[in-house]
């Protein structure tokens, strides 16, 4: 056995913490082994002085048992939280408010009525509006070659284009590409 | 025996001259151990319900005189007076042994001599103790191995020295193996 395991036995043996069986186990071999057995009288020495020392002060007499003060404690009002009961009830409420919320939302989703189904068609309509161009005086008589980037001469080629106000797209299904109808 | 005062009542005829000592002892800086003992027992009645759990009722009420006494402390906070340990005049014609003793136990870190004097004077169990401290089983054998072999070598070495005084009570902590099981 070595020492430091020897030594943790005679602790156990000197606090009276050893069973039975151990303590005749390490008998037997403190009898077989002088140096063992001479630490282990050193360890039991030990307590002994180390429990009279501790055990000299003088045994002091009891005083009354505070009666008066513990019967005034238990009408006092508790002061303290039971937070395990509230938990417990919070915890119930949470889940009340949660079973009943996804019942509510099942219940929703079987009343409420199918959505219909049929043919999609999307009429769009776009607007288109004519921004007024400022009308540009044209120049006096014929346009000469040197005006043809002229500003009048736009201006003039703008007036004579026919006007399509507005127009009307047409567009049935979603993948057929819209057509553009008759103006409003 | 269903009325939590005559319950109380019971212990306190049973337990009470041990907690008193151990108050008187352990926790003499605090205040009167007549007054901590009575702060026990007002606060055992608080914590009623933790008794059917406690291993033993002793070591219950050992554990509530420990939180009064450490309570109390923290709410003081004031200069603390020499320990009686310390205090105490050395009796006439005693052992020079057992002064060394009393020497040696007073400079072992407080966590030693704590466990050395709830086993050593108030004769509580490893599994008492472990619950007065709540600390598992294996740091207080760890705790009360380090005291006694702290204490033997002092013993052995038969050294006394001067010069050991100055330090006083060592209020260190366990420092060395406290075994967690």
């Amino acid at each position: 056995m070595n020492r430091q395991a020897l030594e943790r036995l005679l602790t156990d043996r000197a606090a009276g913490e050893l069973s039975d069986d151990v303590e005749e186990l390490l008998a037997a071999y403190l009898a077989k082994d002088a140096a063992a057995a001479k630490l282990a009288e050193e360890f039991r020495s030990t307590a002994d002085l180390a429990a009279r020392a501790l055990a000299r002060e003088p045994a002091r007499e009891l005083p009354p048992f505070p009666a008066e003060r513990i019967r005034q404690a238990r009408q006092r009002p508790s002061k303290r939280i039971a937070w395990p009961g509230l938990a417990r009830r919070g915890l119930a409420l949470a889940a009340s408010a949660l079973l009943g919320l996804g019942a509510g939302w099942i219940a929703f989703r079987q009343a409420a009525p199918a959505p219909v189904e049929g043919p999609a068609r999307v009429v769009v309509q776009v607007v288109e509006r004519a921004v007024p161009v400022p009308a540009a005086r044209p120049p006096e008589g014929d346009v000469a070659e040197s005006e043809f980037w002229s500003a009048g001469f736009l201006a003039k080629r703008a007036a004579r284009r026919p006007r399509a106000d507005s127009a009307r797209l047409m567009w049935s299904s979603p993948v057929e590409i819209p057509t553009i109808g008759g103006g409003l | 025996m269903s009325d939590p005062t005559s319950l109380l009542e019971s212990l306190y005829r049973e337990h009470g001259p041990a907690l008193l000592g151990y108050l008187a002892r352990a926790h003499a800086e605090v205040g009167t151990a007549e007054d901590l003992l009575q702060d026990t027992f007002v606060q055992a009645l608080m914590h009623m319900d933790r008794l059917a759990r406690a291993v033993s009722p002793r070591a219950w009420l050992f554990a509530v005189a420990r939180n009064v006494a450490i309570s109390a402390l923290r709410r003081r906070r004031r200069p603390q007076p020499l320990p009686e340990q310390l205090a105490a005049p050395e009796p006439d014609g005693e052992d020079e042994r057992l002064a060394a003793m009393r020497r040696a136990i007073d400079r072992l870190p407080d966590v030693h001599r704590e466990v050395l004097g709830l086993r050593l004077a108030e004769k509580l169990s490893y599994t008492e103790i472990a619950e007065v401290l709540e600390v598992p089983i294996g740091t207080v054998r760890s705790r009360l191995h380090n005291a006694l072999s702290r204490l033997r070598e002092t013993l052995s070495a038969g050294a006394e020295q001067p010069g050991d005084e100055a330090g006083g009570p060592n209020t260190e902590r366990a420092e060395e193996g406290d075994h967690n099981e």
